[in-house]
């Protein structure tokens, strides 16, 4: 499901002594089945810019075009839930939401206020843990007995059962073990592999960043400063070093020995592997060039 | 070398409930003055649970803690353990009790009975020494999560104590906060000789320790210089653990065919070889 945003402002506390700009005049477009990141320094704006996606918050200015829905200043509450409804919201640290007795009626919470029948709502449970990689077996014991990887796992089932069309990610692994990172950020891009999800991610790591998105969405003071393919934003060094924002590691590597080696290696490489690549290359030329 | 033992447990077994499994197993430790200790492991492998035993927070099944030769049975002892083993939660905004910085820098101080005259001497050097002065006045609202860690670091500094804990005190701050928070860190560590006991899940961070310790079943399975730790990456990927992105730019190098020394362990060490490599090439 595409989302477009065009000329989005918005306000916190408008005419009021606390009144603050959060975000300004926000042009972006997020294609139907792509995997965007956003990134930006802490305050500026990525979490207020998601928050409208779901209609959690409304434009002070400007339109947000959802499928085929808009949402503008006008927009009633009540037409809202349709779109809460498409539009999945993992928040930050999610198991801190989880509340009820078992996993089972946690998973179901959701389905169950948009009026799912309970016989339909339990079958979606036990698929959305089957996606999550958590056993059935679980689904009796109260969120609370399992580990903060399993319980974020939970929560995260309790959105894919409304079975979005869209997903938004607040920062998905933050806090979690190695482990658990990376059972999540494989989740996520399976998801959106297997099943074309739409997936929306905020965060501050630059390497996943790069290496899962096709496209990145750059915010700095309530704008949008660039959105494009991840090989073109991580090219504009200059850019996001003013801002606050670093280069994918492997590019820092590259560049670091670039400068000792006596070599220019300013291509955007996310990967240690592509980066290997990289100085393997400049080492078999020069073995070529002896033996010629 | 013989060196200060701060910290010494031994054979220490706890568990949460009467019928649940051992959380902490037999752990035996000692933690010198002055050196940065990291505390590594998968979620629920016991990290956090030693790091409470340190302190007193909680008491162990069998076993014995000294801190300082203090034991952390001794009621009588218990609030000078506290004093000087400090300690920094992951939530920034779940340690925060006062209604302004001076306020919360104060509590720690109040609660020990230590003059004003001296408390407000004291709540100068700390702030400075956090790279908050000047803050005093502020409301907790008003700070980002790096700040209120930096916070927390002054109330402990205030009260002089010899060790802090950090139990992942920088895993829910933006890549910034979490500098400025390790920094001010290994300044107290450089210049005031403070002992730092890190529990981290990021590695890069542990590699910059002196010392690392891994977790497993609420058991230490590894332990040793970073460099030594790190000679084990399938071991530490056994354990649910990653490697600092060194060891793994190492592995990717000598895939592609570059000989590059397995002593090799920072960025700097790697860039080192290379340009070893390519000069003999």
């Amino acid at each position: 499901m595409e989302i477009k945003i065009n000329h989005l402002t918005h306000i916190y506390q408008p005419n009021t002594p606390f009144e603050s700009l959060a975000l300004s005049d926000v042009n972006a477009v997020i294609p139907s089945g792509a995997f965007v990141s956003i990134i930006g320094h802490t305050g500026s704006g990525k979490s207020t810019l998601v928050q409208h996606f779901n209609g959690l918050l409304k434009p002070t200015e400007g339109e947000i075009h959802v499928g085929d829905m808009i949402i503008s200043s006008s927009t009633k509450n009540k037409d809202l839930k349709a779109l809460r409804k498409k539009i999945g919201m993992v928040f930050q640290y999610p198991e801190h939401q989880l509340f009820e007795e078992t996993v089972e009626k946690d998973i179901c919470f959701g389905p169950l206020n948009f009026d799912v029948p309970l016989e339909e709502a339990k079958r979606r449970a036990r698929e959305a843990l089957e996606l999550v990689h958590l056993p059935e077996s679980i689904l009796d014991r109260s969120p609370f007995e399992l580990s903060g990887g399993q319980m974020r796992r939970v929560a995260i089932a309790g959105v894919l059962a409304l079975e979005p069309e869209a997903i938004i990610l607040d920062e998905p692994t933050a806090g979690l073990d190695p482990k658990g990172r990376r059972d999540i950020l494989d989740l996520f891009t399976r998801l959106h592999k297997e099943k074309g999800m739409t997936t929306i991610m905020v965060t501050h790591n630059m390497d996943d960043a790069a290496l899962l998105s096709d496209q990145v969405i750059v915010m700095d003071h309530g704008r949008c400063l660039m959105q494009d393919r991840p090989e073109i934003v991580f090219s504009e060094e200059k850019t996001l070093t003013s801002l606050g924002l670093d280069l994918p590691r492997a590019m820092r590597f590259l560049r670091k020995a670039g400068q000792k080696l006596g070599q220019q290696w300013e291509e955007p490489v996310f990967s240690t592997e592509k980066a290997a690549e990289t100085i393997a290359r400049s080492f078999v030329r020069k073995k070529g060039g002896d033996r010629s | 070398m013989s060196r200060e033992r701060l910290i010494e447990v031994k054979d220490l077994s706890f568990r949460y409930k009467a019928d649940a499994p051992l959380s902490l197993d037999r752990v035996s430790l000692e933690v010198y003055a002055g050196e940065w200790l990291a505390i590594i492991g998968h979620n629920g492998s016991g990290k956090s649970t030693l790091a409470k035993c340190l302190n007193g927070l909680i008491l162990p099944e069998t076993g014995t803690v000294l801190v300082d030769g203090l034991n952390t049975r001794d009621e009588d002892a218990i609030w000078e353990i506290r004093r000087r083993v400090g300690m920094v939660f992951q939530n920034p905004d779940n340690q925060f009790v006062g209604t302004t910085v001076q306020d919360d820098v104060a509590f720690g101080m109040e609660n020990h009975g230590i003059d004003r005259d001296e408390m407000v001497k004291r709540m100068a050097s700390a702030l400075k020494l956090v790279n908050m002065e000047g803050t005093e006045n502020r409301e907790p609202h008003r700070l980002s999560g790096g700040q209120k860690q930096r916070v927390a670091i002054a109330g402990i500094i205030a009260l002089q104590p010899s060790i802090i804990i950090l139990d992942e005190a920088t895993s829910m701050l933006d890549p910034k906060g979490r500098e400025d928070v390790l920094s001010v860190m290994h300044e107290l560590n450089k210049t005031k000789g403070i002992t730092v006991i890190s529990i981290t899940h990021d590695l890069d961070e542990a590699a910059g320790s002196d010392r690392i310790i891994a977790m497993e079943k609420g058991r230490i399975v590894l332990s040793g210089t970073p460099r030594e730790v790190f000679q084990h990456p399938e071991r530490l990927l056994e354990l649910g653990l990653d490697l600092p992105f060194a060891i793994k730019m190492r592995q990717a190098l000598s895939e592609q065919g570059i000989a590059v020394s397995p002593d090799a362990f920072s960025e700097e060490e790697l860039v080192e070889e290379l340009w070893k490599l390519k000069s003999t090439i």
